[in-house]
């Protein structure tokens, strides 16, 4: 941690956050693009619990799917966490790149399939993200998916009844966290999982709540309203009425018309309202719909690897530009049958190796 | 002086207070909490038993605690029962316990430290342990930390002090705890749960005890102490339960001298445990029948005791090291333990054989050893008559002598 804060320089800002501000910077020495979180520290408290969270977890997960923690500068009144930068987040990326903020099938399916990889890998850490959400989510034009901001993190392991149910932003929250469950696990991350599959689907946030009342409202509307039948001890949950406002459950695919079915059973296996039903990342990462990335053809139909090829080939037609968002992944992200359209690289080459100087 | 209690904070407590008395809900929650720990428990274990984790991140070197100028291994149960004092005020987690003294090891392991900031390093670490492990109300502020050892410290020292720790260590706080070793070893038992919660309360004492025996604590694992804490535990429960699977593979690998160790020294300090221990389990008395949770483990001790004394000193090792002597073990079931026994080597066949009149041992290849010491009803007699309460445990050493000659 010898890294002075003056070796790099400071560009514009890029996000302010609760705790901290971020800005985009430059390393003097070799030009590499960095992202600058800045945290004040006070003197009364010392340094905030969420940014000692934020480092001593980052420190252990490297992974090409979660942002890379370069350094920390330490100084007296100011500490400043150099992270790796990407382009954008993935809610501008679906604003700028999107159909109304839709995605392509296929771009979700790679996003979707690195998303999963991250959350995966930070459960295998026993670290809960607590706060996964678009905006969290970086991208870049390599087509990479990088999940950031760990300043919600904790990790899990003893069960104990200490978690805040005050965690992920409203929208992409959990119905039995929302229901005051405060022993909540790796499950919580799954369902903000659903919540973003489902908005680079169709656009827009799936559950968009003004309030925690009106958020769960939502929830069922679409879900159901779970009673003791279909949820055993639900009414146990602090904040269950007996009153709610009863919905059944909705098919999906009036919502989100476009999907293809195998997303819609994992979407659906991940909109699970009883938290032990849900799907894991480990097995969700196993589930048909990438079985492409898998490198296992056998369970998918005849029809489906025709209506995939189709859709491919629809892509290399369009007009408006597509991110080579497989072309440069590790090739267990490639799809093994099919060759991506191949369009002109623009700077992530560069960048790739400047990143590697950084390193040396 | 006091917490700063705003209504939010009453309010937190209050919901809290209900739902931890809430059966139902606390039961939904542990299963989710298994389920979780149980899809990753592979993973979970790998990083446990990776020797780059012991090695790498947190290794305390004790050479290196014995080395410092100023402060004496002597010192250290004196802080850790002021920090265990202040930890019970707080109401903290077990795990900050244990991370706080980590924390203290790992830096006294890279730094000097000065006499007169001995507590200053450890109200900071836990101050960061706090920070990493608690939520947020509960976290001490500086003039309650400070208030503690009577304002010796200005302000600005704890904030100093807590870059130096952070700085020094890297940032790497989220070290694997005891309890969170314990509670994974216990995850796929099959007893109540009110046993389980029994189980975890009685490792949980004889683990935060250990860390005032530097002899004990420093040169062991993490994980040896707990299994050793919790082989001990089952054995006073008189618990006959299939182990967990995870526990099984580990049983190779038991630390026999450990749980003689732990259980002296248990033995030895019975009437003079820490005063922190004391108000925290004992309500700062010395009876220990007042915890009819914790008195097993001193029964049990006098048990061993007894029958080390008496002619039927073998009793004590089937006792002892049979945990899960049951039915399970029985030829016809096919317990996990079955594969174990016939994958491990045969080297001690002979001894089996004699053996045979004893509930067999959980795994030949731990066993031989075991085998060895029943089978050789050798001089040991001698040695009882001449030691006093304790003598059961130096028989034990006696025999283990005698087994590192043999080979």
């Amino acid at each position: 941690m010898t890294t002075q804060s003056s070796q790099f320089q400071q560009l514009e800002k890029l996000g302010e956050g609760t705790y901290a501000t971020v800005y985009k910077g430059r390393n003097r020495a070799t030009g590499t693009l960095v992202a600058l979180k800045e945290i004040n520290l006070d003197s009364e408290e010392g340094t905030p619990s969420t940014a000692i969270r934020e480092i001593s977890l980052m420190k252990d997960l490297k992974h090409q799917n979660i942002i890379n923690l370069y350094d920390v500068i330490h100084t007296e009144n100011k500490l400043t966490l150099v992270f790796e930068y990407l382009d954008r987040d993935l809610k501008r990326y679906m604003d700028i790149q999107g159909n109304h903020g839709a995605l392509e099938p296929s771009v979700i399916k790679s996003f979707m399939y690195q998303l999963l990889k991250g959350i995966q890998f930070c459960h295998q850490n026993r670290v809960l993200h607590r706060d996964l959400k678009p905006q969290n989510l970086l991208t870049n034009s390599k087509g990479e998916l990088k999940i950031g901001d760990f300043g919600l993190a904790r990790a899990f392991g003893i069960p104990v009844n200490t978690f805040s149910s005050e965690v992920v932003t409203l929208w992409y929250r959990a119905p039995d966290v929302l229901m005051g469950s405060r022993n909540y696990s790796t499950s919580i991350d799954m369902w903000s999982a659903g919540c973003i599959l489902a908005e680079m689907f169709i656009g827009r946030p799936l559950f968009p709540g003004a309030s925690n009342e009106d958020q769960l409202i939502k929830i069922f509307r679409l879900i159901g309203t779970p009673t003791e039948r279909t949820w055993p001890g639900v009414s146990q949950l602090p904040n269950y009425r007996a009153n709610f406002e009863m919905f059944v459950p909705q098919d999906l695919r009036t919502i989100i018309t476009s999907i293809e079915p195998l997303a819609l059973n994992l979407l659906n296996s991940l909109l699970q309202m009883i938290p032990e039903n849900r799907i894991s990342a480990a097995q969700a990462l196993q589930h048909p719909w990438f079985n492409e990335y898998n490198g296992q053809f056998n369970n998918v139909s005849f029809d489906q690897q025709q209506h995939q090829q189709s859709q491919v080939q629809q892509q290399a037609g369009q007009s408006h530009p597509q991110p080579q968002h497989l072309q440069d992944l590790p090739s267990y992200y490639q799809p093994q049958q099919q060759s991506q359209p191949q369009s002109q690289s623009q700077l992530p080459k560069q960048q790739h190796q400047t990143q590697q100087q950084y390193y040396q | 002086m006091s917490l700063s209690i705003t209504p939010n904070t009453l309010k937190r407590r209050l919901i809290s207070r209900s739902k931890s008395s809430n059966l139902t809900l606390r039961q939904m929650e542990l299963r989710a909490h298994i389920d979780a720990i149980k899809e990753y428990q592979n993973d979970i274990d790998e990083s446990i038993n990776d020797p780059k984790y012991e090695l790498n991140n947190f290794k305390v070197s004790k050479n290196l605690i014995d080395s410092q100028p100023e402060i004496t291994l002597e010192m250290r149960p004196i802080l850790f029962d002021f920090l265990l004092d202040v930890h019970s005020k707080l109401k903290l987690t077990n795990q900050t316990f244990y991370s706080t003294i980590n924390i203290i090891d790992r830096y006294c392991s890279l730094r000097i430290v000065r006499k007169d900031h001995l507590q200053l390093l450890g109200l900071t670490s836990l101050w960061l342990s706090c920070k990493f492990f608690e939520n947020k109300p509960k976290i001490p502020t500086v003039q309650f930390l400070n208030a503690t050892c009577c304002n010796s410290y200005s302000k600005i020292l704890f904030v100093e002090m807590e870059n130096h720790i952070l700085k020094t260590l890297n940032w790497e706080i989220s070290n694997k705890t005891h309890d969170f070793l314990i509670d994974l070893n216990l995850i796929d038992i099959s007893i109540s749960n009110e046993m389980i919660s029994n189980l975890k309360y009685g490792c949980n004492f004889i683990c935060q005890f250990i860390q005032f025996h530097h002899s004990i604590s420093l040169n062991y694992s993490i994980q040896d102490i707990v299994n050793s804490s919790l082989i001990i535990m089952l054995n006073c429960l008189n618990l006959s339960i299939s182990l967990s699977k995870q526990f099984l593979n580990n049983l190779d690998d038991i630390n026999f001298e450990l749980i003689d160790k732990i259980l002296i020294t248990l033995n030895e300090n019975k009437f003079e445990l820490p005063q922190s221990i004391q108000i925290k389990y004992f309500n700062n008395s010395k009876d220990l029948q007042l915890n009819k949770f914790l008195f097993p483990i001193f029964q049990y001790i006098e048990e061993l005791n007894r029958s080390s004394q008496s002619s039927h000193y073998n009793n004590y090792y089937q006792y002892y090291y049979y945990p899960s002597t049951p039915v399970s073990y029985d030829s016809n079931v096919s317990s996990p333990l079955r594969t174990f026994s016939q994958s491990s080597n045969s080297s001690n066949t002979s001894n089996s054989s004699n053996a045979s009149s004893y509930i067999t041992p959980p795994t030949s290849g731990s066993a031989s050893p075991i085998d060895n010491m029943i089978n050789s009803k050798r001089p040991l007699k001698v040695n009882i008559e001449n030691h006093s309460q304790l003598r059961f445990l130096n028989l034990n050493d006696q025999k283990r002598r005698k087994r590192s000659d043999e080979y």
